[in-house]
């Protein structure tokens, strides 16, 4: 090993002792808050991974004094007992002089480093910056269900390894760009604004659980770094002994601990309640419109099914109003007609519950929302998002459609066979038929009595009763006429005009009964 | 039409528009039933909930696809 080498390595240790110095203080830190608060589980846990860090840290010592020749004080195994005893004095001696104490700004000794040498650096910190993050997220999940006392002990240890994972990331942004890794750069500098906005997200926590400020840490640190601008540390905040200064009462600290806790408390309760609200008119919002909209879905089936019913009924009611039918024929007319409106019944109760069944899949997609629901990758959530978009889209097409077909169901319109589905232009037309019908019982009773074969007076029969249905037609028409029932002026010109050929196909089909009833009476 | 052919009461202008315009609509309401049923069949593959993919009946075979 060349002197040069040998000179930054010793450097990179003091780097990195320094470093492990810093974890150790903060376990110190953990072990005499859990012994403060008497949480014996939570000391046995720390205990051991200050045992842990108690060997790494004297390993690297010993590395030193290695290499460098010096006798570095090395860190005592009792220290955990120490501390457990009462002590806060953990007599943890500086080993060298560090560039920045607990690595606060980017190593300067970057500046004389090799490429090889500065890419063995960036290795040796990330694995330091793993173990790092490591710790910090065992140190979160212990905040965040910690409570009142140790909470604020725990979010202090909590900036400090979020600090030393910002400060890594720094000084690692700062070795890709010497190294011109743009492609490093890119994902360092992206992460280092996250890990910025962690550690100022628990800024805010720790704000508001001790009504303390704090140094929030500056979210252009990693354009200052591209820039070449010098790195600006952020503060370091300490609990209590490591600092050797006069520290609260313990009763004081759990006071002002338990009183902003019970305040962050019900302020998180009166958020939670204020959100959950929100969400409930949010949510409820969307089920109105969904439910509105799904009725309007069942109100197609069943104006769609009373249009059919009302045309078969209709059917029915002309049905009575037949030549050349006997008894017989009639009853047989009646009851398929019956079964034709029954079955038609039947069928709808069976469109309803589809209808319902398919509207509680498509609707579904818009009240399950992709941001809280499970799914196994971002990209199925996108496209869960984008599939929900699209069945909104298409619900409320399908919605414009049934609006349009309501004003037409729920209107006094008129089927393919002319028969009007509304009960009064029904009533309409039966009395029409009915009238029509009266008046002709004499043509009919000729017709019955004619010298003719069956088949011609069926075709005699049939022309009467297409003036059935023509003059039954012709009164719908001029009922609608007299009342307006139109929408517009072409429609009133359309009924004008069938009412004028509704009366010449009466007067047309009158005529050829009487021709024809003559002409056979002459063949005879 | 209606002058043409009077005796086919089908064919008088107030019914055929009436009517036609219900079958239209009918019928366009269908094909939005087809697409949506195309996206639930994706739905259902993206969260993995394949029930919500399945229909019982195929479209046009239900007796909610109503026809005017």
């Amino acid at each position: 090993m060349s002197k040069v080498q040998q000179k930054t390595r010793v450097e990179l240790l003091v780097e990195s002792i320094a470093v492990e110095k810093q974890i150790l203080i903060e376990m110190c830190d953990e072990l005499a808050a859990c012994r403060d608060s008497g949480d014996k589980k939570g000391a046995k846990s720390v205990k051991k991974d200050l045992a842990a860090q108690i060997k790494k840290y004297n390993s690297l010592v010993g590395d030193y004094n290695k290499l460098s020749g010096e006798k570095a004080p090395t860190v005592s195994y009792d220290l955990p007992d120490e501390i457990m005893a009462g002590s806060n004095n953990y007599g943890i001696a500086a080993v060298g002089t560090p560039v920045a104490s607990t690595a606060n700004a980017y190593n300067a000794n970057i500046s004389i480093l090799d490429e090889k040498e500065l890419k063995n650096y960036l290795e040796r910190s990330d694995k330091a910056l793993d173990n790092v993050r490591t710790r910090l997220e065992t140190t979160t999940k212990q905040k965040d269900e910690a409570t009142g006392y140790n909470k604020v002990l725990l979010i202090i240890n909590c900036l400090t390894y979020q600090r030393y994972v910002i400060e890594r990331l720094a000084e690692n942004l700062h070795v890709c760009n010497k190294l011109e890794d743009a492609k490093r750069v890119k994902a360092i500098k992206k992460n280092l604004t996250n890990e910025i906005a962690a550690y100022n997200a628990i800024v805010d926590e720790y704000e508001t659980l001790t009504r303390s400020r704090l140094t929030r840490a500056s979210e252009s640190i990693p354009e200052d770094i591209l820039a070449g601008k010098a790195y600006t540390p952020i503060p370091a905040i300490s609990y209590t002994a490591n600092d050797g200064t006069a520290r609260n009462s313990d009763a004081d600290v759990a006071a002002v601990a338990a009183a902003a806790a019970a305040s962050v408390a019900t302020a998180k309760a009166t958020k939670k309640h204020a959100k959950k609200s929100k969400e409930v008119v949010k949510k409820s919002a969307l089920e109105e419109k969904v439910a509105e909209q799904a009725n309007k879905d069942l109100s197609v089936v069943t104006k769609g099914y009373d249009f059919k019913i009302s045309l078969l009924e209709s059917q029915k009611d002309m049905s009575y109003y037949r030549f050349g039918k006997n008894q017989f024929d009639m009853k047989s007319l009646k009851k398929s007609a019956n079964k034709r409106i029954k079955d038609a019944q039947k069928a709808h109760k069976e469109a309803l519950k589809y209808e319902e069944k398919d509207n509680s899949r498509y609707y579904a997609v818009i009240t399950n929302d992709p941001v809280t629901m499970k799914a196994k990758k971002r990209a199925d959530r996108v496209k869960i998002a984008s599939l929900r978009t699209e069945m909104m889209t298409l619900l409320n097409k399908r919605d414009e459609i049934n609006s349009k077909l309501l004003s037409i169901y729920n209107g006094s319109e008129v089927t393919l066979d002319g028969v009007s589905i509304n009960q009064k232009w029904r009533q309409v037309k039966s009395d029409a038929a009915e009238k029509y019908v009266n008046k002709n019982q004499k043509v009919a009773k000729k017709i019955f009595r004619l010298p003719a074969s069956s088949g011609e007076k069926q075709r005699l029969y049939g022309i009467l009763n297409s003036n059935v249905e023509a003059s039954s037609t012709l009164a719908l028409t001029q009922y609608r006429l007299k009342t307006k029932e139109y929408k517009n002026s072409g429609e009133k010109k359309a009924l004008k005009r069938d009412e004028k050929n509704l009366k010449k196909l009466i007067q047309q089909n009158t005529k050829d009964i009487n021709w024809v009833i003559k002409k056979i009476k002459t063949r005879v | 039409m209606a002058k043409k052919n009077p005796a086919n009461l089908a064919h008088t202008e107030a019914i055929k528009t009436r009517a036609g315009m219900a079958e239209a609509l009918e019928l366009e309401r269908l094909e939005l039933t087809k697409e949506m049923e195309k996206v639930m069949k994706q739905y259902a593959k993206a969260t993995g909930n394949s029930k919500l993919g399945k229909r019982q009946h195929k479209v046009g075979k239900a007796p909610n696809d109503f026809k005017a």
